[in-house]
């Protein structure tokens, strides 16, 4: 079944069209990839669809509803939750509140619950704890729960931008370069983690990700984006021979 | 929200001196009275703190709405006779609700905008106070106000004034430190940490930037009500725009963003501001070379750099214990 539906979209920034008329479909259940080279508008695609920019054009559906124009956290609380090409964590709180605020839009304590920290918001931060704790051991980051999450190494942080994502229990989760800068060892346990994230939490994600052996080893489709234009669609074998695409890495003659 | 032992709460028990100190100072009612002004700036900088500490939103309105609660307070009182007990709370909900109103528009306003919004503010009030309509403030000449009631007790020495702001203080200083372990202090925490990412896991940064300086009015207007009451008469110098900045160095040279740095910030600040009392042209001098060494040096402030050494000597511990296996 679909899921994600960007329909025709366009954005522009003056006169640079970063992403010109581009369509693409994400199934349920399914890792779907979008490459291109640098500068393509893949992570501008994604700011599209998480509600950072509003499109010029086109539309988005998520779910049968139209999402375009709307706020991000409106966006996340719907069930698209995303990591960042550029670490975006909350860097100087302790590991697993990054985790929690994750939660944020799954709790049900209000202003008044917080302040006298009712019996319901007691029941529902333990709840929160023992989520977070399993969510880090997922990722091999429950050791370092209390600590400041700015002093993770650089791969750990990756890892913990993706469990924040999964932690308000998302349908689709869009991943913005996870890869980058990870070692290769590193980036075969990520291989093994976002497969076990679809398996585990019957989700979508749609990666954006420079490192060929990843995305060929986990996608079921891929996206080619190149100058903005989407030049090619297809199965990892498809993409691995298409002419267009191998020139568009490449470079042509033109 | 490590595990608890019972370790951790051995530190807080010099805290059960406070209440003994009015009995101690008995003979020096005027410690006493400066003990009292403790507690309603510890009330406003725990308040100030909420806004700018954990939410990360700077202001310089902080003398504003400690007026509101201060006039509104008297004000309600004189003219409806309810008794001072509950105008104090009424005032302070009134200044809540002035700061709410405030904060809808200002909440999409960062950092110099935001401090020019809230300068501004703070004139507006100032002017509402000497110019008040038909002179119900008193204006420049200022006014008298009356002394807080309970059970038909006046609360005129004092030591009662001590005990009533002291249970006020621990209540709303608790109140502070509930609301900060919590769903929402962790929102305040991930706008200020990064705004970006904090609204792309669903939290509507303006939703809670407005309770931020929901809460900032209520504290301070409380704080400004209690003080109305305390002193007997208010003038409006106290309420101008310039003693905003009191208010800030008190948070900043406790520590700002943490459970005890107003209290600490607070009480010195205070002690400090009365040994100036006798230097009152200089006092703006030195609060300025206080800010700026502090901001300079201590960013963390007391609270900050103290967690700092402790972290410091535990690990020289470690190494040495190392070394020494």
């Amino acid at each position: 079944m679909r899921m994600l539906k960007v329909d025709h979209m366009t954005i522009r920034f003056g006169n640079l069209i970063a992403v010109n008329d581009v369509s693409l479909e994400v199934r349920e259940n399914m890792i779907t990839a979008l490459i291109g080279p640098n500068g393509a508008g893949k992570t501008t695609l994604f700011n599209g669809v998480s509600g950072v920019y509003n499109p010029n054009d086109g539309d988005i559906i998520f779910c049968e509803e139209s999402i375009k124009g709307r706020r991000p956290s409106y966006i996340h609380n719907i069930g698209i939750s995303r990591t960042y090409q550029i670490i975006n964590l909350f860097t100087e709180m302790p590991v697993i509140d990054n985790v929690i605020v994750g939660m944020h839009g799954d709790l049900k304590s209000n202003f008044f619950d917080s302040l006298f920290h009712t019996k319901r918001h007691r029941a529902e931060e333990r709840e929160c704890y023992e989520k977070a704790h399993e969510l880090l051991k997922f990722v091999g980051l429950d050791d370092k729960a209390y600590e400041a999450a700015g002093s993770l190494p650089y791969g750990a942080q990756r890892r913990l931008e993706i469990v924040r994502a999964l932690a308000s229990n998302p349908k689709l989760l869009l991943l913005d370069e996870p890869a980058a800068g990870m070692n290769s060892k590193e980036k075969e346990e990520l291989d093994a983690i976002l497969r076990e994230i679809v398996k585990r939490w019957q989700l979508s994600i749609l990666i954006v990700e420079h490192d060929m052996d990843l995305v060929m080893g986990i996608s079921d489709y891929i996206y080619v984006l190149s100058f903005g234009k989407k030049i090619a669609e297809g199965i990892p074998e498809e993409i691995q021979n298409d002419p267009n695409v191998i020139e568009a890495y490449l470079g042509g003659d033109d | 929200m490590g595990k608890v032992s019972n370790k951790k709460y051995l530190k807080y028990l010099p805290l059960l001196i406070i209440p003994f100190l009015p009995l101690i100072l008995a003979k020096y009612s005027y410690l006493v009275m400066l003990l009292c002004f403790v507690e309603i700036y510890v009330i406003a900088t725990t308040g100030l703190d909420v806004l700018y500490g954990y939410s990360g939103q700077i202001t310089f309105a902080t003398a504003g709405f400690f007026g509101i609660g201060a006039y509104g307070s008297v004000l309600i009182h004189k003219y409806t006779g309810i008794p001072v007990i509950l105008t104090i709370l009424i005032a302070a909900i009134l200044s809540c609700l002035i700061a709410l109103i405030f904060a809808y528009p200002v909440s999409k306003l960062r950092f110099a905008f935001l401090s020019l919004s809230t300068i501004s503010f703070n004139y507006v009030i100032y002017q509402l106070i000497t110019r008040s309509p038909g002179g119900i403030t008193g204006d420049f000449n200022g006014i008298f106000t009356d002394r807080i009631t309970l059970f038909g007790i006046s609360f005129k020495e004092f030591q009662s004034f001590f005990y009533f702001g002291l249970v006020c203080t621990i209540i709303l200083v608790v109140l502070k430190i509930f609301l900060i372990n919590s769903r929402v202090g962790r929102a305040f925490l991930a706008i200020k940490q990064n705004q970006h990412a904090a609204e792309g896991m669903g939290i509507d940064y303006r939703k809670y930037k407005v309770y931020a300086f929901g809460v900032y009015g209520f504290y301070v207007g409380f704080a400004g009500a209690l003080y109305a009451h305390l002193v007997g008469f208010i003038s409006p110098e106290t309420f101008a725009e310039t003693q905003s900045v009191l208010f800030l160095i008190m948070a900043m040279v406790g520590g700002l963003g943490s459970n005890w740095g107003p209290v600490i910030g607070g009480t010195i600040v205070l002690l400090l501001n009365d040994a100036l009392g006798y230097f009152q042209q200089f006092q703006l001098l030195v609060y300025g070379i206080l800010l700026i060494l502090f901001i300079v040096f201590m960013p963390g402030g007391i609270i900050g750099e103290g967690r700092k050494l402790i972290a410091k000597i535990k690990s020289k511990k470690e190494v040495d214990a190392n070394v020494e296996s």
